[in-house]
């Protein structure tokens, strides 16, 4: 059935028509009534008093050896350094982390496999840079409120939003100045760092089409040219200066080289935060309209704490690494392929044939069956019949060349709630897509520089 | 005799017991060897122990919270498994769960190029309607910070949507990036 409201050029409608639960039938009040009273009933004990006193006398010797052989070990080849354990909150390059097998999940084009090598003329621009620890120092979220207000007219008191508490999970608090629904400065504590932005009035002013209803929407009251690139530029700065006040100069952060995008009646200036020469990944970001009036605005503060110089990989090393993940990919994607569903198939006649892994449209368990709103209109099926062999699906090959690496700091929370410039390599080359065009812009993609064995990528232990 | 308590407990199952389950089959992946079912058990027994600490005004959102967690330790335990079969087994890595479910192979890929992060926020919000302050509550960070991430999070997803499939969907938003 087509919801008729569906605009297939719309992209939150064409990721609303992909709900894979959308098929699905409701689970009926009989059964979840059952689930109810399963959850209700009180845990078997598996224990009986003998049984215990064995196991755990079993424990105690296993524990204990397994401490002594833990710390022999250590002795003998563990790191010296502390290992930087990054939190499942993590943000920045954490993800891009590639000596695990599971790191690059998420983060490549899944349907499909990279085939990727070493350019010829590969370059590589830094290398060995230490770990940095981000601080609030001595600001806080209402400090930086107040830091920024004049700068934009605003005044008033600042309060705490209310929020809802919830046991068990920590948020940061949010400060805010104005009003919610119009002008107003938000900022908060993102543990090490503070957050804060500040939008001019109601409707919210983007320099880009709006994607959807939560704070971009369409430029209506703000008539005129965009002033010039170095208008905006010296409007945003006066702001970020503001916010980073006397903080920032001595925080070892500086404000790195802007980069404007224009729009119609607006230029967006983004400014990247530098330490020790190089970029980092936070960006400040300032929308600037006509006759320099600010209409939003972005940012972080935070002052440079530790630092500390871990054994790093090399950009060679991080390309092999990548590369030979890729090509274990392309090896399981190889396995995917001939496994696909032999009772039904399903092929796409828009330029390539194709597939989909796990089954879906062809009688996967969550019954995912493309429909007409989730099928892009060039794209037809046809269904084989069920005693049909299976189709040969041919997974598109992404080919890339590395050609240059460059060192930059990404930012990462660890498990104890710090937060942290983390070198890293920002691979940099040319990719095809899986027909052969060329792909602009080009690939990139982050590896964490820091000696794997001194990263635990684990999550941390989840409790209730 | 049913108690009070427990008459609760069955109408919060009753109220949000289908929302859960759909939470996990857009997430859940076959070969995490656990069931819908199993993730859905595990999420209300926990509620149950944690029924007094339920907060009246955001029900959902709590169970949301502890469905997200459970998640995330189902998704560890495979790991590790993974981890010990690979060594019998050329490893590599495996696509996640959400995208693996999703049909729209144009979708898909403009999902796959998104962060972690960003996709998790932006599922929420889409599939599971959770507006800014929701979000920050599930996720467990700022309003403020949900806020940009979401925007951001839609942002990218237009333009790499854009970008896998300009034809189908014309709207140039990579000035967005």
């Amino acid at each position: 059935m087509t919801d008729p409201t569906f605009d297939h050029a719309d992209a939150l409608d064409r990721l609303r028509a992909a709900d894979p639960a959308a098929v699905l039938a409701p689970v009926s009040s009989d059964r979840l009534a059952r689930f109810a009273r399963t959850a209700m009933m009180p845990p078997t004990s598996r224990f009986t008093h003998a049984r215990y006193r064995l196991v755990a006398i079993g424990a105690s010797v296993t524990s204990a050896a397994a401490v002594m052989a833990g710390i022999l070990a250590l002795e003998a080849t563990g790191p010296a350094l502390p290992v930087l354990a990054l939190s499942s909150r993590t943000v920045g390059a954490a993800a891009s982390y590639a000596p695990a097998a599971h790191a690059m999940a998420g983060d490549m084009v899944i349907w499909g496999s990279f085939d990727i090598t070493k350019g010829q003329d590969f370059t590589a621009t830094g290398g060995g840079a230490p770990a940095v620890e981000l601080t609030s120092g001595s600001n806080s979220p209402s400090s930086v409120i107040a830091a920024i207000a004049p700068s934009v007219g605003l005044s008033g008191s600042i309060t705490q939003q209310d929020q809802v508490s919830i046991p068990g999970i920590t948020q940061s608090a949010n400060f805010i100045m104005g009003d919610p629904n119009a002008a107003n400065i938000q900022a908060s504590d993102q543990g090490g760092t503070i957050s804060w932005s500040y939008t001019a009035s109601t409707p919210p002013v983007v320099t880009t089409p709006a994607v959807g209803g939560d704070v971009a929407g369409a430029s209506t009251s703000d008539a005129g040219p965009a002033p010039s690139d170095q208008d905006a530029i010296t409007a945003a700065r006066a702001v970020l200066d503001a916010a980073n006040g006397a903080a920032l100069a001595n925080s070892g952060l500086q404000i790195g080289t802007p980069v404007t995008t224009d729009g119609s009646s607006d230029v967006s200036v983004q400014f990247p935060l530098v330490t020790g020469g190089l970029t980092t990944d936070l960006v400040d970001s300032v929308d600037v309209g006509p006759n320099g009036v600010i209409l939003s605005a972005s940012g972080t503060v935070a002052s440079v704490g530790r630092s500390v110089a871990y054994p790093t990989i090399s950009a060679d090393d991080a390309v092999a690494t990548i590369t030979a993940q890729a090509a274990a990919q392309a090896a399981q994607e190889g396995a995917t392929t001939t496994t696909a569903p032999s009772t039904q198939t399903t092929t796409e006649t828009s330029g390539t044939t194709a597939v989909p892994p796990s089954g879906v449209g062809a009688g996967a368990p969550l019954g995912a069956a493309p429909t007409p709103a989730t099928t892009p209109p060039a794209a037809t099926e046809t269904t084989a019949p069920s005693d049909s062999p299976p189709a040969v699906a041919t997974p598109p090959v992404y080919t890339v060349v590395v050609d240059h690496a460059v060192e930059q700091y990404a930012v990462n929370t660890l498990a104890d709630g710090s937060t942290w410039l983390l070198p890293v390599w920002i691979l940099q080359g040319t990719s095809n897509s899986g027909a052969g065009t060329p792909q602009t812009p080009g690939w990139e993609r982050q590896v964490i520089e820091i000696d794997p064995q001194y990263v635990n990528l684990a999550p941390r232990a989840i409790t209730y | 005799m049913t108690t009070n308590r427990e008459e609760r407990f069955t109408q919060l199952v009753l109220a949000h017991g289908d929302v859960l389950s759909r939470y996990f089959a857009r997430r859940h992946r076959d070969a995490d060897a656990v069931s819908v079912d199993d993730l859905l058990a595990e999420v209300l027994a926990v509620a149950w122990r944690r029924f007094d600490d339920l907060p009246a005004d955001a029900e959902l959102l709590f169970l949301f919270g502890i469905a997200r967690n459970v998640l995330a330790n189902t998704r560890r335990r495979s790991g590790r498994r993974a981890a010990i079969t690979s060594r019998l087994r050329p490893p590599g890595p495996s696509p996640s769960a959400e995208l693996e479910a999703i049909g729209d192979l144009t979708v898909r890929a403009a999902l796959a190029e998104l962060t972690p992060t960003d996709r998790e926020i932006l599922l929420l919000a889409t599939f599971e309607g959770c507006d800014p302050i929701e979000c920050a509550t599930v996720l467990g960070i700022s309003t403020n910070a949900a806020s940009i991430r979401l925007s951001r999070a839609k942002q990218h997803f237009a333009a790499h949507l854009h970008a896998a499939d300009p034809e189908s969907f014309p709207v140039d938003v990579t000035g967005a990036m």
